[in-house]
């Protein structure tokens, strides 16, 4: 059997630039404008010289008063940069769950119980990312914000994918809200396209101005400029800092003066690789123990209390001595405290009563991104605002007094159900980076492979998963884009190919943009990502016409996202083994093992 | 709790529609109807819908529920039609055309029985093994256990106790770890050879020098690793195989079906 070919000029990566409608007399004009005419051309490397990343990483944005240039919660990998008029950042809550989260629900419920219902939104601006983030983030903060001002009034102007949201009342809007204003020459929503996280805030056109989008590739290869790559670092050291604190549910009630200490005191600290796949992937095979002891340590128990940490990205180990290893207690996400219950219980002793000790010890899993902030600091300015409700419980038998352990203290008794070897396993693997892993059951999959032909006849007949992996006791782990928390395959993306949906967050691969060059497949921590080869629309196998060697693109699962509602896997599976759940949350992972 | 709901909506919705036929049925008689006609149409729907599952299966991309509740669907609906089909069937069944078209029912019923039986069985027994063999490529594991196996007894054959365990291996495990199991093993998976060959392995223990005993534990543990090979295989060769009898059997019960229809109705003179 002979399959057929066609001959094609091998991809390159701008091939498809993000506008095709810039000219060179804009580009001359972009080149003279700041920070781009203080630019030293011999930094670029000779394949990608400044003009050509601005000709081909860039579009000028030219908007109107009250058009969004991208909401809260959104995921985006482009930074823009304010070339004329003036945009607004809202710092408090603008649009809630998207406007189409009004539009009303055309399901019943009882079909939903009877599990005809699609487990997954219809459209994606009320995505379960987005359902996450309030419920980490204050929903008493969000609900407060809802009742205090009104949902400000919108349209939509334009058409296609050129289609934008724009504010009925600018000027209106703008007075009931905590908002700051970026000038020409300043750059915004770059955290979100190099964290590769949700964006923080709502970004309006104040007034008609032109804004320059700069997708994350471009924004990496300006980094070769000096002063550009230390303008980014710091303005991710302070920009980063102050948005996060407003977001930590426990200073939503703090009034101003008080946050403010609190972001003077507050202290950025990083730990782990940030290229922490690479040592993953090339690990030796060490003991449990010794691989916890080698994960860099952030807080240990039996230490004195200094501060409240804050986990702003990444996962950290929480774990407590016991015997000679460590047992993994829980693992920690973004937005969630270390250290509370202790700092809480010393603000309560008298002064001579000697303060109580970490109990737990905290430690980075591959790279984390944290905030600590001082024990002083916390007592007089946060503790005091916090409510009830929102403290921890006391520590009635602390493991740690007066320095040394105490002797038959009890173990604590985790807040969840996972037990102590699933979380060890999960974390050990990396696994709690997955938001939609792929869990397969295997007391109940009878091998019958009815997933792996559904999503081969959704995917041109090729399967984008293999139902093999990694178990632990009846659960399997199997090989299927987990669309993780930290997508390390985005890193190294030159065209911006493998992207996240801006709504859903869903991880996708452009084939159009995709150049075959397998950094996300390298990339990749769990071996998810294949290189297969590419094919035209008729199915014939692309081969390079220089070198007749085929032309290989990455493939993997999308979630069945062009469908809607749930992916091919999972509806067909007969006896319902084959579930995809968010194992970056320990209460969903809790839940399912509950049920 | 949710599967239980569902469960108690299926077996009462099952009974309900039981009790109605039933009611149908005895009207039918009490009014000197044709209650034959009557289960026979309520038969034929109620198995026309156990191919929606297949129907299903075929076109995933719409929007009609997880697959899994079809299925649930199909054995509430097969549970009835069950039912009904005594209900329909006259007794003694006269003529081999009948016999044929109520054995056929009786198989596709008792297939699907077991295979709702076995889909819950067989997993758990599968799970029971410490790895996961995916179908394909157990053949490809086995020659290469096969492979390893037969280098080891090579090796051993060089050591200075001589050729005990490579006799052994050359008498009794090329065999186990070249040729297929056997059709009763294909049929009922059981341990009994590898409890056999692990005790004769250990037997020879006495007759073996230090590297000879780490050869014979080297092949206690391939003995295992073959037996759960084909401890996988055969449980999953024989789900498939009878899912095979089992959607088989369905199509050919289809067209004896419509030869029964067609002949009821020439009978009756309608046709």
């Amino acid at each position: 059997m002979t399959v057929e070919s066609v001959e094609v000029e091998r991809p390159d990566r701008w091939d498809h630039p993000l506008t095709e409608e810039m000219t060179a007399e804009q580009l001359q004009w972009l080149l003279g404008q700041h920070p781009f005419a203080a630019m030293d051309g011999d930094r670029f490397a000779r394949g990608t010289p400044l003009a050509d990343i601005l000709r081909n990483d860039s579009k000028v944005h030219r908007l109107k008063a009250g058009d969004v240039v991208f909401r809260e919660g959104q995921y985006g990998g482009s930074a823009y940069l304010v070339l004329r008029g003036q945009v607004r950042i809202f710092l408090s809550k603008l649009l809630a769950n998207g406007p189409e989260s009004s539009r009303p629900q055309t399901r019943h419920d009882w079909l939903g119980w009877l599990g005809f219902g699609s487990r997954q939104p219809r459209r994606a601006p009320s995505s379960p990312e987005h359902d996450r983030r309030r419920s980490k983030r204050s929903g008493a903060q969000a609900s407060s914000i809802d009742r205090e001002t009104p949902a400000p009034e919108i349209g939509y102007r334009g058409e296609g994918s050129e289609t934008r949201i724009f504010l009925q009342d600018v000027p209106g809007v703008i007075a009931q809200h905590k908002t700051s204003a970026i000038s020409p020459g300043e750059l915004f929503g770059e955290m979100a396209a190099v964290t590769r996280s949700p964006r923080e805030f709502t970004a309006v056109a104040e007034a008609e101005c032109d804004v320059l989008e700069i997708r994350w590739q471009g924004l990496k290869l300006l980094k070769q400029d000096p002063a550009f790559r230390i303008l980014l670092d710091e303005r991710y050291r302070s920009e980063v800092l102050r948005t996060h604190l407003r977001e930590t549910q426990l200073f939503r009630f703090l009034p101003e003066a008080s946050l403010e200490q609190v972001v003077a005191a507050a202290k950025f600290e990083s730990f782990g690789n940030l290229e922490w796949y690479a040592e993953y992937q090339k690990r030796p095979q060490a003991s449990a123990s010794q691989s916890i002891e080698a994960e860099p340590l952030i807080a240990e128990e039996g230490s004195y209390a200094t501060g409240l940490w804050i986990i702003r990205g990444g996962f950290a180990r929480l774990s407590q001595r016991q015997g000679a290893g460590h047992r993994t207690l829980a693992y920690l996400g973004k937005g969630q405290l270390f250290g509370l219950a202790e700092l809480w219980h010393n603000s309560r002793q008298n002064r001579s009563a000697p303060p109580l000790p970490f109990q737990e010890s905290l430690r980075a899993i591959g790279y984390v991104d944290t905030v600590c902030v001082p024990k002083q600091v916390i007592a007089e300015h946060v503790l005091p605002y916090v409510r009830q409700a929102d403290l921890p419980p006391n520590i009635e038998s602390p493991r740690y007094q007066f320095g040394q352990p105490v002797v038959d203290a009890p173990l604590d008794a985790a807040e969840h159900n996972v037990e102590t070897g699933l979380l060890e396993f999960l974390v050990d693997r990396r696994l709690m980076n997955g938001r939609r892993t792929m869990v397969i059951d295997t007391e109940r999959c009878t091998r019958c492979d009815d997933c792996v032909r559904a999503c081969a006849s959704t995917h041109g007949g090729t399967p984008v998963f293999v139902r093999e992996g990694p178990q632990y006791g009846r659960w399997m782990f199997a090989q299927a884009c987990m669309h993780c928390e930290d997508p390390v395959c985005m890193i190294g993306c030159p065209t911006g190919a493998i992207h996240r949906d801006h709504e859903s967050g869903l991880v996708q691969i452009n084939e159009q943009t995709c150049i075959g060059c397998q950094g996300c497949a390298q990339s990749c921590p769990y071996d998810n990502i294949r290189m297969v080869t590419a094919a035209d629309g008729h199915g014939r196998a692309k081969v390079d016409q220089q070198t007749g060697l085929p032309i290989l693109q990455a493939s993997k699962c999308d979630l069945c996202s062009q469908q809607g509602g749930r992916p091919a896997c999972q509806t067909a599976c007969p006896h319902d083994a084959l579930v995809r759940i968010d194992l970056s949350e320990l209460s969903e992972v809790s839940r399912w093992m509950e049920t | 709790m949710r599967g239980k709901q569902r469960r108690i909506l299926g077996v009462t919705c099952t009974l309900l529609c039981v009790a109605l036929t039933a009611t149908g049925v005895q009207y039918c008689r009490d009014h000197l109807g044709d209650e034959s006609t009557l289960t026979g149409w309520v038969l034929l729907v109620s198995t026309a819908g156990l191919y929606l599952l297949s129907v299903r299966k075929k076109w995933l991309q719409l929007r009609l529920g997880p697959v899994a509740s079809w299925l649930q669907m199909h054995v509430y609906l097969g549970s009835f039609a069950s039912v009904v089909f005594l209900m329909h069937i006259g007794w003694p069944i006269r003529g081999i055309f009948e016999l044929a078209l109520a054995s056929c029912f009786v198989i596709v019923a008792v297939s699907g029985i077991a295979l709702g039986i076995m889909s819950r069985t067989t997993p758990v027994k599968l799970a029971a093994i410490a790895n996961d063999y995916p179908l394909d490529k157990i053949p490809a594991l086995q020659n290469r256990v096969a492979s390893q196996a037969h280098q080891t007894a090579l090796q051993s054959a060089t050591f200075g106790e001589g050729a005990t365990l490579s006799e052994y291996y050359q008498r009794r495990l090329l065999p186990f770890f070249r040729s297929p199991r056997s059709l009763f093993y294909r049929l009922m998976p059981n341990g009994f050879t590898r409890r056999k060959l692990l005790r004769e392995l250990d037997d020879l223990n006495r007759y073996l020098a230090e590297q000879g005993q780490v050869s014979q534990q080297s092949m206690a543990v391939m003995v295992k690793s073959k037996d759960d090979l084909d401890y996988h295989y055969a449980l999953q060769t024989r789900l498939r195989l009878l899912f095979a009898a089992h959607i088989s059997l369905t199509w050919a019960l289809v067209l004896m079906i419509g030869v029964h229809v067609v002949l009821v109705y020439r009978f009756q003179g309608a046709l």
